[in-house]
């Protein structure tokens, strides 16, 4: 039987597909019957869901477009475009 | 070299991104600005997230100097963006082993920060107390303060970056597991904990910031 601290580290890695198919019974076992678990599990899922969606932007300036285009010129000049 | 892994049917801008590579391939240099212009931003987001602000705009400038080198094995069965994505991460995790200070990538202790879990459990394994409800119904409904997201960048960078590194290319990348032990060269039940310390620490971070509303 696991402990909830064992079912928190199972929870994590069911979201990722990484339990077999005995650690998945015994998760499946454990959240029937520990209602904290349960809501821990739904809430690391909710988390875990929302961190999917975002997006990881940082603004960047012409200075900063400028630089790297000048590196390039510099690794491989410029073309004429076809 | 790097290769790309598999199809991307998600990518939303395939046709966009086949004319910018013809062009880029082709040596233009107003496609490498637009390039630059549309992609940066991302790339910027992914740099930084695993190594900071400080190295993040240098990692970029050379992802690019290598994007240039590696442009004719891009055959366009991801998103352009992906790709680049994954160049940019694999030199900040360069970045990462290069530089002296850091810890092992593998290491799966918490090192000096607090265990974010160290008070949830008694000695058997079990809840000390339940774990507070969160009012929010759905993903989007969690995240959409801009404050909770503001919290969420601020503990990210705090986190160790072991941690953080595997979080970010799991969750925010979604890139498959094996790729990370693959780029990181970590054991799959390493990248696990890892994984799960860095969830448990925004997790904690996030039923502060409901009873209190600050991080």
């Amino acid at each position: 039987m696991l402990t909830c601290e064992q079912a928190t580290e199972k929870a994590s890695a069911r979201l990722d597909g990484q339990l077999d198919s005995r650690e998945r019974l015994a998760l499946a076992v454990h959240l029937l019957i520990c209602n904290r678990c349960r809501r821990f599990a739904r809430q690391l899922a909710g988390l875990v869901a929302a961190l999917r969606k975002r997006e990881l932007v940082e603004p960047v300036d012409q200075e900063f477009v400028d630089r790297v285009v000048d590196r390039l010129d510099e690794v491989s000049p410029p073309q004429r475009p076809p | 070299m790097l290769e790309e892994t598999r199809p991307d049917p998600g990518s939303s801008s395939i046709g966009f991104d086949d004319d910018l590579v013809r062009r880029l391939k082709a040596g233009d240099r107003n496609a490498y600005r637009e390039a630059v212009t549309r992609y940066s931003p991302r790339m910027l987001g992914a740099a930084r997230s695993i190594v900071g602000p400080d190295a993040a705009e240098d990692i970029v400038q050379e992802s690019w100097v290598a994007v240039l080198t590696r442009l004719d094995g891009f055959e366009g069965r991801s998103a352009l963006s992906t790709w680049l994505i994954r160049i940019t991460t694999n030199r900040a995790i360069s970045h990462l082993r290069a530089t002296s200070r850091q810890v092992a990538l593998g290491d799966t202790g918490d090192g000096e920060h607090a265990a974010p879990d160290a008070e949830w459990f008694d000695q058997r394994g079990r809840w000390v107390a339940a774990p507070a409800p969160w009012d929010a119904g759905t993903p989007e409904e969690l995240l959409s303060a801009g404050a909770l997201q503001a919290c969420i960048d601020k503990h990210l960078a705090l986190m160790p970056v072991n941690q953080r590194t595997v979080l970010v290319m799991r969750d925010l990348q979604q890139r498959p597991f094996g790729d990370i032990c693959n780029e990181l060269g970590i054991s799959a039940s390493n990248a696990r904990v890892l994984l799960h310390r860095a969830r448990l620490r925004l997790f904690d971070m996030i039923n502060g910031y409901r009873k209190t509303g600050a991080c």
